[in-house]
């Protein structure tokens, strides 16, 4: 790897490290901050020496990283506890809990730009294990049981996943060293797809059949989705963020790739087909699930689902506008679904429940109730957010590839999450709460959500316009030619 | 001949063994098995060689020594209390096999060698994480895929022994000690190590 | 005249297998143990002592002591051991399993009939499991015969080295411990009336019919290991013998090594042994397909 790109890669860790050094309390919760935004900033040194897709990635993982630690420095991360909620949470040994806790979230980014600059699929897969071994102590960062129990879940299952996902490579490699690669690129798409192949379409659909399913189990589509709701619901707020928004992300990242081999090696179709269905899975039985979910965490984590569902659906579908639509949808969701989890951190603060039978009168309440209303509304998909946008395309997508019946049931799965973030959003919004307005949060915990109001609003500008003197639309269009120019 | 056999006796132990001695006895079988099957390919260079040298310690000695240390430190941990009783554990074990050699029959996938042993230890790792409820014994069922991973590389892509050992080595490591860190704190409050309540968590 | 002669040996040697296991089970325990010939004199001491029956009891008690024992010597006539068995040509592995399973029936009515409470119980016990090991040992010895090509003790050898034939074998060993009622499924030393299951049936016995029913015991048991004892390689009656006595010691050695299943664990390991044995018939059904 350049040195650039590896600078890049390594700086969030770097930055996690840093503030260790200045002294307790405001200095190095500013140090903390600005070390995230150096490191953020440094993802610029990818920008040229990788292709359109890994930038597009890297920069949507490097934003939302800095709004994560940046959220958490604000100090909203230990929930439960009443004592250590105001103030400095900083406990006074140099190594604590926290810092602990910073060191991984630094990993887990690092992690993450690894998976989207890496230029082969071991890299990549590295760089997946590598973020399921720092979430796994990040989900059961609360310590009680069923913190403990949902990161063992998420542990299990996911190295179930991406232990598929390595079966699958290795039939790759071999389908690979057949076409007579040699072995030190035999895992990178360039140059397979750069090869002229004669593989047998068995091999070459169980290859991409247990890459995809892998990468699908740690992207949370149903029916691998088991892990994704306790995990999701029981991770601080500021790494449910990130979990949502960003590692489903990577996931989606690494069966876009998957699909660019897949078209190099002729079972393409064959490939679309099978997102094609998790998605329409994932939809209808994600929608379905959302329908009967009483904490507002869980919802949100079926709602990431329900998502991951659509971003699949898009790329099943196929074709230019359906790479895009895919696209598209992943930056919107990122911001609008982190939004949604960094509100409802900040509203289980206040009111210690996420419970939505217990949770009245939010919008009166401060402005955690409002966030939560706009990112509830993102992610159900009202104008002018960008969710709305993408799934619009996504319709076209579908029409276009004339796939009726999937589009249906997923259209479905839909309006049932509609129904059910719309009942919640109405349910904890409305109403008095009986209590006193609390205390503001500080500047620093809201500064990152009107960050993400900005994001989110660009994110949807951008979609909008997609014109091709937009920078971000210059990305997004070679990132989606990148992917659909090798196949129809 | 000798070599299926024994394979096929220690995956059947993994899933149908009460005791966690026995079924890491089978594991450190398999794993032995499949690092002797990777080794003449991890013999070209000396990087390959380290690697091969650094993960089959990892898989063979630490792993095991490190569950053998835990068992001392929670005696509660010894008998697995499978979720499954014995007869449908060996139900299992056979419906293992049989799906096993139906897949290396596949015409398609003929080509690749020892189809049926690669099934059949990925398939008995994924039967242990099912059947158990015991953290160890996901430990232990983790492990196992790795070993069944390693096997698969052995076969399918020899000459690139690095990623899959760095593959394997890196579920092993996310089994081992990630698992144990986790098992640890679980056991702290629950010393029957028993996760009958990720039953209620289903989604 | 020989298949005779060998049933008479059978019987014969019976209680000194029995002897010789017990005498194994006390040294490898630490005790000095009886004397190998002790059964002999138990039987003797017990046939010259009076047979004392509930007055009530039906006549089917009275009876079953010498319907066990009769099933018992069909047994031994039909195993070979260095000859074909005097009934080989009447009683195959079906009939015979068949015919296990009355004497179980009978003893188990028998004992209800008594009315006794531990023998109530003892015979609830061996039916429940009787209707676990019966298809188990039906299965075993098909099994087995499919790899001989029929089902007359004759056809019965030495069984060949492959999958489905382990397989019967191990299901065929597990049911031989759950007929000669040995440790882990029943204790034939225990004092606990409420813990046993085979000694529990014979409660109420006493005299001449239970001298019957304790010989019928041992000589389905050495019966059993003669059967095993065909299965295993070698031909020759000497063969036999010794796989017979190499049998012994190993069952014995379970006894000493293992404890005793809790009630309600035996089931699973009965079931265990049916899907063994029906896995192997399965084998040699896909097999004989393929």
């Amino acid at each position: 790897m350049n040195a650039f790109v590896l600078a890049a890669v390594a700086a969030p860790l770097v930055a996690a490290l840093l503030p260790l050094l200045t002294p307790l309390g405001q200095a190095r919760r500013r140090a903390r901050i600005s070390a995230a935004l150096a490191a953020a900033l440094a993802t610029a040194f990818v920008a040229g020496r990788v292709d359109g897709l890994s930038l597009l990635f890297a920069v949507l993982v490097s934003t939302l990283g800095f709004l994560a630690t940046t959220f958490s420095a604000g100090g909203a991360i230990f929930e439960r506890r009443v004592g250590d909620l105001v103030g400095d949470p900083e406990e006074s040994a140099a190594w604590s809990r926290v810092s602990v806790y910073f060191a991984l979230l630094g990993t887990f980014w690092s992690a993450m730009l690894v998976v989207v600059v890496a230029q082969n699929f071991t890299l990549l897969w590295l760089g997946i294990s590598a973020t399921t071994l720092a979430t796994a102590f990040l989900v059961g960062f609360a310590g009680e049981a069923a913190s403990l129990e949902a990161a063992w879940k998420y542990l299990v299952l996911c190295s179930i996943g991406i232990a598929f996902a390595l079966l699958g490579m290795l039939v790759l490699a071999h389908l690979s060293l057949q076409a007579g690669i040699d072995p030190a690129h035999a895992l990178s798409w360039t140059t397979i797809a750069g090869r002229a192949h004669d593989a047998s379409p068995a091999l070459a659909r169980l290859a991409v059949a247990l890459m995809i399913t892998g990468f699908a189990t740690k992207a949370g589509l149903v029916p691998m989705h088991a892990w994704l709701p306790d995990a999701h619901s029981k991770a601080p707020a500021p790494v449910s963020g990130l979990l949502s928004g960003v590692l489903v992300s990577c996931a989606l990242y690494a069966i876009v790739r998957t699909l660019t081999v897949a078209g190099a090696l002729g079972v393409d179709a064959f490939a679309r087909e099978l997102l094609l269905w998790f998605g329409v899975l994932s939809t209808l039985g994600a929608g379905a699930l959302m329908l009967v979910q009483s904490d507002l965490k869980r919802l949100l984590a079926y709602s990431t689902v329900e998502h991951a569902g659509i971003v699949a659906l898009a790329l099943g579908f196929g074709g230019t506008f359906g790479t895009l639509a895919a696209l598209v949808h992943v930056a919107a969701h990122a911001f609008a679904k982190s939004s949604a989890f960094f509100a409802a951190g900040l509203v289980q603060r206040e009111r210690h429940t996420t419970s939505l039978g217990q949770l009245h009168g939010l919008w009166r309440s401060g402005g955690a109730g409002k966030m939560l209303l706009g990112s509830l509304a993102a992610l159900g998909g009202m104008p002018p957010f960008g969710i709305f946008v993408s799934e619009l395309m996504v319709v076209v997508a579908g029409v276009l590839a004339d796939r009726w019946i999937a589009l249906g049931l997923a259209l479905a799965g839909i309006a049932f999450a509609f129904a059910a973030l719309t009942r919640a959003a109405i349910d904890i919004e409305s109403g008095r709460s009986g209590k006193a307005p609390s205390p503001r949060a500080s500047i620093l915990a809201l500064a990152p959500a009107s960050a993400r109001a900005a994001g989110l609003a660009l994110a949807g500008a951008t979609a909008a316009a997609a014109a091709p003197w937009s920078a971000l639309g210059a990305v997004l269009r070679s990132a989606a030619s990148a992917i659909a120019g090798s196949n129809t | 001949m000798n070599l299926e056999v024994a394979v096929l006796l220690a995956g059947a132990l993994l899933i149908v063994g009460a005791r966690t001695l026995y079924v890491l006895a089978a594991y450190v079988v398999l794993a032995v098995i499949a690092s002797a099957l990777i080794a003449p390919s991890a013999l070209v260079s000396p990087t390959a060689f380290a690697i091969f040298a650094l993960t089959t310690l990892m898989k063979v000695i630490v792993a095991p020594l490190g569950i053998v240390w835990f068992l001392r430190e929670n005696p509660p941990a010894a008998d697995l209390h499978p979720s499954l009783a014995l007869p449908q554990r060996l139900l299992l074990a056979i419906g293992i096999a049989v799906a096993a050699a139906a897949i290396a029959h596949v015409p398609a996938l003929a080509e690749i060698p020892l189809l049926r042993l690669i099934a059949y230890v990925v398939l008995c790792g994924i039967g242990m994480l099912v059947v158990h409820r015991n953290l160890l014994a996901h430990v232990i069922g983790l492990l196992a895929l790795g070993a069944g991973i390693t096997l698969a590389g052995a076969e399918l892509a020899p000459q690139l022994p690095e990623s899959v050992e760095l593959g394997a080595t890196f579920d092993a490591l996310v089994g081992t000690f990630i698992g144990l860190a986790l098992v640890r704190a679980f056991a702290a409050q629950n010393p029957m190590l028993d996760v009958e309540s990720l039953r209620k968590l289903r989604g | 005249m020989t298949g005779l002669l060998q049933a008479l040996a059978l019987v014969a040697c019976a209680p000194l297998l029995q002897g010789a296991m017990r005498s194994l089970r006390a040294r490898l325990a630490g005790r000095p143990g009886p004397s190998l010939l002790q059964p002999y004199r138990d039987l003797a001491k017990l046939c010259g002592k009076e047979a004392l029956l509930p007055d009530d009891v039906s006549p089917l008690v009275r009876v079953a002591p010498g319907i066990v024992f009769g099933v018992a010597l069909t047994f031994a006539a039909t195993v070979p051991f260095f000859a074909a068995g005097a009934l080989e040509a009447t009683v195959d592995v079906v009939a015979l399993a068949f015919l296990l399973g009355l004497g179980r029936f009978v003893l188990t009515l028998a004992a209800l009939d008594t009315r006794s409470a531990f023998a109530g119980m003892a015979a609830s016990r061996e039916a429940s499991f009787g209707g676990l090991v019966e298809p188990a040992l039906l299965l075993a010895l098909l099994g087995a015969a499919v790899s001989g090509g029929g089902t007359r003790f004759s056809a019965l050898s030495t069984l060949p080295l492959d999958a489905a034939s382990t397989l019967a074998f191990a299901a065929f060993a597990l049911v031989v411990l759950v007929e000669t009622a040995r440790v882990p499924i029943d204790n034939q030393e225990t004092h606990y009336e409420l813990t046993m299951i085979h000694e529990g049936l014979l409660l109420e016995y006493s005299g001449a019919q239970l001298a019957l029913l304790q010989a019928a015991a041992y000589v389905k048991q050495i019966a059993f290991f003669a059967v095993a004892a065909l299965l295993l390689p070698g031909d020759a009656w000497w063969a036999h013998a010794g796989w017979m006595a190499a049998l012994a010691i190993a069952v014995t050695l379970v006894e000493t090594a293992l404890a005793k299943l809790r009630l309600f664990e035996v089931p699973q390991v009965l079931g265990a042994a049916f899907i063994l044995a029906a896995t192997s018939i399965g084998l040699h059904v896909v097999g004989g397909l393929g």
